[in-house]
């Protein structure tokens, strides 16, 4: 970065516009605002602003570019690969305060909604209409729309229902130069360039998304839900593929592997599996009343077909719920196997799991780590856990280490990096894994569109050496991480 | 590290947290401010921060450790089992050890912790006072002369009882019936004096349900709101005092007759059954009695039972009569968070004929009262309450039915300041009306 | 030396025509017909390195849309790609149901190969406006049909050429990806301004277990929209009265393809002779729909609006000599018209839309691109980034770029 101006100057111009109640500037604030849901990466910002509007956000913007800060959006920070850390001392403008719904059009199927909303508060108001948003990240409940546009996110139930991307219509974005557009449009098919699909999982570096507009989805008129118990997890892995196969299309496909299995039963998310499972599949159907139970008996005799001990079909909410338990409980209960815990992202062609969910345990073993996977397999989207105590220097260097050869592996097999918490600081050095200077260069393109001057969340997605992170204080031992 | 004491007792306790952000939802204050800073998540970051040496023990975190409710919703909502509470209590006895905590609402607050609450006769005799001013309508006069905080305290005050309400219970109430068991009553400090008629109604229930009642006179106060303010000195000699009281007490009495359906078949730690609160604070707090003076209170602990809870489990005999009203039961959070009882109260209101059981958007979120809260940071308890009482509203009910002294008070005021024509009652209440 | 002839000189003289022709959009000079990516590449770093402009066509079925492109005087033919990156052959994966498909082949025989290679479990998920459409065409003017989706939802990785001739990819095979930005929607209704595609991963769709279609009257769209969102409802068209004649069918109404499994189909099915009055339909009726779609009066206006506007919208446009057809559900109108006047009522409707086909002089005197004016700089600033000598279609686009 160049000479800092006047530090007094830049945040006294950011209470002018937000009020001096919205600016944090002391060091403790800002320590706390330094990570957000990956904890071995951090940066401190300069200053955090809580606007409340459009026109605040377009503001701040034009502050920070007066004074030639970096900025970067953020939600409820709950993204997993450090893509809402202020790097360059940014200002972090946090869009927690803009939460509100601005308008519902259940016959036109869609909703018009501030970031800060969050992900499931969406569906709650429009139940009554029979609809509800789609994409549902695991973090849910406290993640936010502005958030999940940025990263593009997923869920268990994409496999049907598509991410983020597929579910907005239209944006209002500051762009990073402080003025204000309005992309798509609630109709969708937009005439020109398909701005809002560019913008969406563009991990917030094209600007400030003051505004979506999402579809609403009506929801299923009836829901049928699996439990597969196999006796390993490439049994498993091979029911997804004969269902992928035959062209049924679940809602969701999710597996949860013994070692998961162990850690859930005996932490306070017991389900009631059988901890001598090797592996089990959650499948979900849904759509019309007259369709879906034909669909959920052909889905439990392919499982059974391929080695499923045990298919059993929830009998009611309850009993759904508790299938479910185990899939979702399975983070808290990894996370307390030990102080941290790494959940790692990436995706492989679906045919492929079984031999990769082999290689992904055998390097978990080979470095003496305690790994195991529940992940969203009918979408090939693995996600190993990996419990540690980031005080260890040892483990931790094991943990990246394991971390690493794990996406070359998926890459080798013709899969991806990242299939959806986003590249952020945490994967740019490995883009190089699966794109060339020449792909990258055209990613930049876009970039260089939007933000000419790299002002809008520098230093994520793409590999660079000119923005330096600060050593997370609080994790001593990550100095090791391999960035810088 | 710091040298600051306390703070590398706390340390552990903030490394379970994993930095999900699944709490951040759950946090009133985090829902008013939006501030990371504001959420339990970061409030723990806060606290790991300082313990490291990474950040001054300063402002930053004394205005958060009492900005934070107290509420516990986060610990529902964790994954990962983060024992916020008891962070919480740590972490303001290190602020006010490192004198960050000066002010009114400091002074006050010592006032009424430290002299007025764990001191029945001083408690008795102001609010006696207050009674007769009321009653005279002096409060109303004098009410224009005094600061504004003063005047905002003062719409939170309920209408305090005449003195023949504010008896103590008797020290045994024999069961009605066949006798089912023996069951200790913790009748609080404030409860006596403003809730009176709900701890009749709580000893009229357990005793129709045929459980003799005894009310230890040597109890005190349960140190919760000491605790929750830092104030884990007093809190601890409470508790200890608390402990000598009820297993002195149990041991009077005759062994339980353990006769079919009592709540205890195995030789009850302190000669009662249960020891029954129907204070959710109380009743955290006496719960967590372990947490303050160690194994010394486990046996105490290990037998609190909410009301409602305890009702719940050995079953209400006979049917109730009928009442026809419609009733939005509101979670406290001590009672949901803390204790992890939900559905009992739920149970015993459905089993009430006619009566129409509404759901609510927001019914395990705090209403803000959260001990003195509402008199210490009166424009959040407000933002808090605004919520809760927009979701009440919307649900049309004749009756908002909560399990704690102070949620009542605070809803009551609340719905009151609104123009809402709504009664609001403790559940056992309801249940004694339908004996 | 000539563009043709260095052309000829990289490529060989069998993929170079230097045969002058004039197009609908453009004076040519000659053409080139690129076999792989690698040439592909070559041919537009030599355009690129010449300061000379290419047109870009596929099957031919999109030449009239967009702005005329006077600085382009050679024709780029793409459907000489019948090879993808690497392996060379298309590859269809059955057991994954995505599949690897060089932009130069038809859709029509890409769809025949799908069916084969899967036994019949999966289909191509392109419904184009003719049978020759390439699937390079279909993807660079994301035009809809009345089947499916937007290609968007269904591409999951595309090659693509710049302007200046260098071979870049984005997206991947896999089904769920956000590694990196997601350029291929922007590729995506580009009309080849920003890069060329040479090849494209595309997301299969299991084949239905049943089809059957209805006719279901309904005197406006909007009374369309329902039937049209029904679960199993694929094929949606509402016609005007003039069209609908076409199926013999007496008044306005929608021809509707349902499509799923046996048991979806037949309660769908019942459920619009119950409450609509429907009646089946031949299902050769999807290929007239699909004639109708592709028809060129003079005048074809596509608009986009909110599927409760779309009545309004119809209004609006109906006059003596204007046909409109609908995708209800997905909030999609077609004006088709001699008339230009059809022109200022679209513009009034205050909706976004896209002059699809229009005489010449309309088409040089115009804006064919309704849509709001302040995203004009930003669309500038891609052209100027991807293509900042105007080697693809210059001129052709949403303002001119």
């Amino acid at each position: 970065m160049g000479p800092t101006p006047n530090p007094s100057s830049l945040e006294a111009s950011l209470r002018d516009v937000v009020g001096a109640d919205q600016v944090l500037t002391r060091p403790e604030e800002l320590f706390v605002y330094e990570v957000d849901g990956l904890t071995h990466h951090s940066a401190r910002p300069r200053a955090v602003v809580l606007p409340a509007t459009t026109e605040e956000v377009a503001r701040v913007v034009k502050v920070c570019r007066r004074h030639e800060v970096p900025f970067v959006p953020r939600g409820a920070g709950t993204g997993l690969s450090g893509g809402a850390l202020a790097l360059g001392r940014g200002v972090i403008i946090e869009c927690a305060r803009m939460n509100s719904i601005l308008q519902i059009e259940p016959e036109d199927r869609y909703a018009v909604v501030q970031p800060g909303v969050v992900n499931t508060d969406l569906s709650k108001a429009v139940l009554h209409h029979g609809l509800f948003y789609a994409p549902d990240p695991s973090s849910q409940l406290v993640c936010t729309l502005g958030g999940n546009v940025a990263e593009n996110s997923g869920g268990p139930h994409t496999l049907k229902y598509g991410t983020t991307t597929d579910h907005v219509l239209a944006l209002e974005l500051v762009l990073p130069d402080g003025s204000v557009v309005r992309l798509g449009s609630p109709s969708g098919w937009p005439a020109g360039y398909d701005l809002v699909g560019a913008v969406v999982g563009s991990e917030g570096t094209l600007g400030v998304v003051t505004e979506a507009t999402v579809r609403l989805s009506p929801i299923p008129e009836r829901t049928e839900t699996l439990l597969g118990i196999f006796p390993d997890v490439v049994s498993a892995c091979r029911a997804v593929g004969a269902i992928i196969r035959s062209g049924l299309v679940p809602a969701a496909m999710e597996i949860v592997d013994r070692r998961t299995i162990e850690a859930v039963e005996a932490s306070v998310y017991a389900a009631g599996l059988p901890t001598d499972a090797g592996a089990v599949l959650i499948m979900e159907l849904d759509g019309a009343a007259v369709a879906v139970g034909a669909q959920a008996e052909r889905t439990r005799a392919l499982s059974l077909a391929e080695g499923a001990r045990d298919v059993q079909v929830a009998r009611d909410e309850q009993e759904r719920q508790r299938f479910w338990r185990a899939r979702k409980g399975a983070f808290g209960a990894m996370g307390r196997l030990a102080p941290d815990l790494y959940v790692n992202d990436a995706v492989v062609p679906r045919r492929k799991l079984p031999e990769i969910l082999e290689a992904v345990c055998a390097i978990g073993d080979r470095l003496g780590l305690r790994l195991s996977n529940v992940f969203h397999a009918g979408d090939g989207n693995l996600h190993p856990n990996i419990s540690f105590d980031r005080r260890d220097a040892d483990e931790l260097a094991r943990v990246l280490q394991a971390g690493e050869e794990i996406l070359r592996l998926c890459v080798e097999a013709g899969g991806v990096i990242s299939g959806e918490h986003g590249i952020g600081t945490e994967k740019r050095e490995y883009m190089g894994l699966l794109f060339s200077d020449d792909d990258l260069e055209a990613m930049k393109k876009l970039r260089a569109a939007f933000d000419p001057t790299l002002a809008c969340n520098p230093g994520k997605l793409f590999p660079t050496t000119r923005i330096c992170f600060e050593a997370n204080p609080k994790a001593r031992g990550y100095d090791q991480v391999p960035f810088e | 590290m710091t040298e600051v004491s306390g703070l590398e007792a706390l340390h552990p306790g903030t490394l379970d947290c994993v930095h999900c952000g699944m709490c951040l939802t759950s946090c009133p204050t985090y829902q008013v401010t939006g501030r990371e800073t504001s959420s339990p998540r970061g409030r723990v970051y806060l606290l790991r921060g300082v313990a490291e040496g990474e950040i001054p023990l300063a402002e930053t975190l004394a205005e958060e450790a009492y900005l934070c409710l107290g509420c516990r919703a986060c610990e529902t909502a964790c994954p990962s089992g983060v024992a916020f509470g008891s962070l919480l209590e740590q972490a303001r006895s290190v602020v006010d050890r490192a004198g960050l905590r000066r002010g009114w609402a400091k002074r006050i607050e010592q006032f009424a912790l430290r002299t007025v609450v764990p001191r029945p006769r001083v408690l008795h005799g102001l609010l006696g006072a207050v009674s007769v001013a009321q009653r005279l309508g002096l409060d109303r006069l004098v009410l224009p002369w005094l600061p504004r905080r003063w005047r905002e305290m003062h719409g939170l005050l309920p209408r305090i009882p005449a003195a023949s309400e504010r008896r103590r219970l008797p020290e045994v109430t024999p069961a009605i019936g066949e006798q089912r068991g023996r069951v200790a009553f913790f009748e609080g400090c404030i409860m006596p004096e403003v809730f009176g008629a709900m701890n009749r109604a709580t000893v009229r229930v357990l005793a129709s349900q045929g459980f003799e009642v005894v009310v230890p006179a040597a109890q005190r106060c349960c140190g919760a709101l000491q605790a929750h303010a830092g104030e884990l000195e007093l809190a601890t000699e409470l508790a200890r005092a608390n402990v000598i009281a009820f297993g002195q007490a149990g041991a009077q009495g005759d062994a339980p007759e353990n006769a079919p359906g009592t709540a205890s078949a195995t030789a009850p730690a302190t000669g009662f059954d249960a020891i029954v609160v129907n204070s959710a604070g109380c009743g955290a707090a006496l719960r967590e009695l372990d947490h303050w003076i160690g194994d010394e209170g486990a046996p105490l602990a290990g037998q609190v039972r909410d009301v409602c809870e305890f009702l719940d489990q050995v079953g209400m005999r006979g049917t109730p009569r009928p009442l026809s009203k419609r009733v939005a039961y509101d979670d406290p959070c001590h009672l949901i968070h803390a204790q992890g009882v939900a559905d009992a109260p739920r149970r015993l209101l459905e089993a009430i004929p006619e009566l129409e059981l509404v759901a609510h958007q927001d019914p395990a979120g705090c209403c803000g009262a959260a001990g003195i809260y509402n008199l210490t940071h009166p424009e959040m308890s407000a933002a808090i309450l605004a919520k809760k009482l927009d979701a009440l509203e919307a649900a049309r009910p004749a009756i908002i039915a909560t399990g704690n002294p102070g949620c009542l008070m605070q809803l009551q005021a609340g719905a009151q300041s609104r123009g809402m024509n709504v009664r609001l009652a403790h559940p056992i209440e309801l249940l004694a009306e339908t004996l | 030396m000539s563009v043709l002839a260095a052309l000829a000189r990289e490529l060989g003289e069998a993929q170079v025509g230097s045969t002058p022709a004039r197009d609908s959009s453009s004076e040519l000079d000659g053409s080139v017909r690129p076999r792989t990516g690698e040439e592909l590449a070559t041919a537009l770093g030599v355009v690129a390195a010449a300061r000379a402009s290419v047109v870009v066509r596929g099957g031919g079925s999109w030449d009239g849309l967009g702005h005329p492109m006077p600085r382009a005087r050679i024709l780029l033919e793409t459907a000489g790609l019948q090879s993808v990156p690497e392996r060379g052959d298309p590859e269809i994966d059955s057991e994954d149901g995505v599949a690897h498909l060089p932009a130069g082949a038809s859709v029509s025989w890409i769809s025949e190969r799908v069916r084969k290679e899967t036994g019949g479990t999966w289909e191509l998920p392109f419904d184009p406006v003719a049978p020759t459409a390439t699937l390079g065409g279909c993807l660079a003017t994301a035009s809809p049909g009345f089947c499916f989706g937007h290609p968007r939802d269904v591409v999951l990785g595309l090659e693509t050429v710049l302007a200046t001739g260098v071979r870049v990819r984005c997206g991947g095979r896999v089904v769920k990806n956000v590694t990196g930005y997601d350029l291929a929607k922007l590729y995506l209704g580009s009309l080849g301004t920003l890069g060329v595609i040479e090849a494209a991963w595309i997301r299969l769709l299991p084949t239905p277990e049943k089809t059957a279609c209805w006719w279901v009257p309904a005197a406006d769209p909007s009374q369309a929209v329902e039937p049209a969102r029904r679960s199993s409802a694929r094929a949606a068209a509402w016609l005007s009265a003039g069209l609908a004649r076409e199926l013999e069918a007496p008044r306005a109404g929608m021809f509707l393809e349902l499509a799923g499994d046996a048991p979806a189909v037949k309660a769908d099915g019942d459920w619009l002779a119950r409450q609509h009055a429907a009646e089946k339909l031949d299902p050769a009726g999807l290929d007239r729909v699909r004639e109708m779609r592709a028809r060129n009066p003079g005048l074809r206006v596509r608009v986009s609006a909110r599927p409760s506007a779309l009545t309004r919208v119809a209004a609006g446009l109906s006059a003596p000599g204007t046909e409109i057809l609908a995708q209800p559900a997905r909030g999609l109108l077609w004006a088709l018209s001699q008339d230009e006047a059809v022109l200022a009522a679209v513009e009034r409707s205050g909706e976004s839309y896209l002059v699809e086909a229009a005489p010449q002089a309309v088409r040089e005197a115009r804006e064919l691109f309704g849509e709001s004016q302040a995203l004009r700089p930003l669309q500038a600033a891609l052209k100027a980034q991807y293509d900042p000598t105007g080697v693809l279609n210059p001129g052709r686009f949403a303002g001119r770029i």
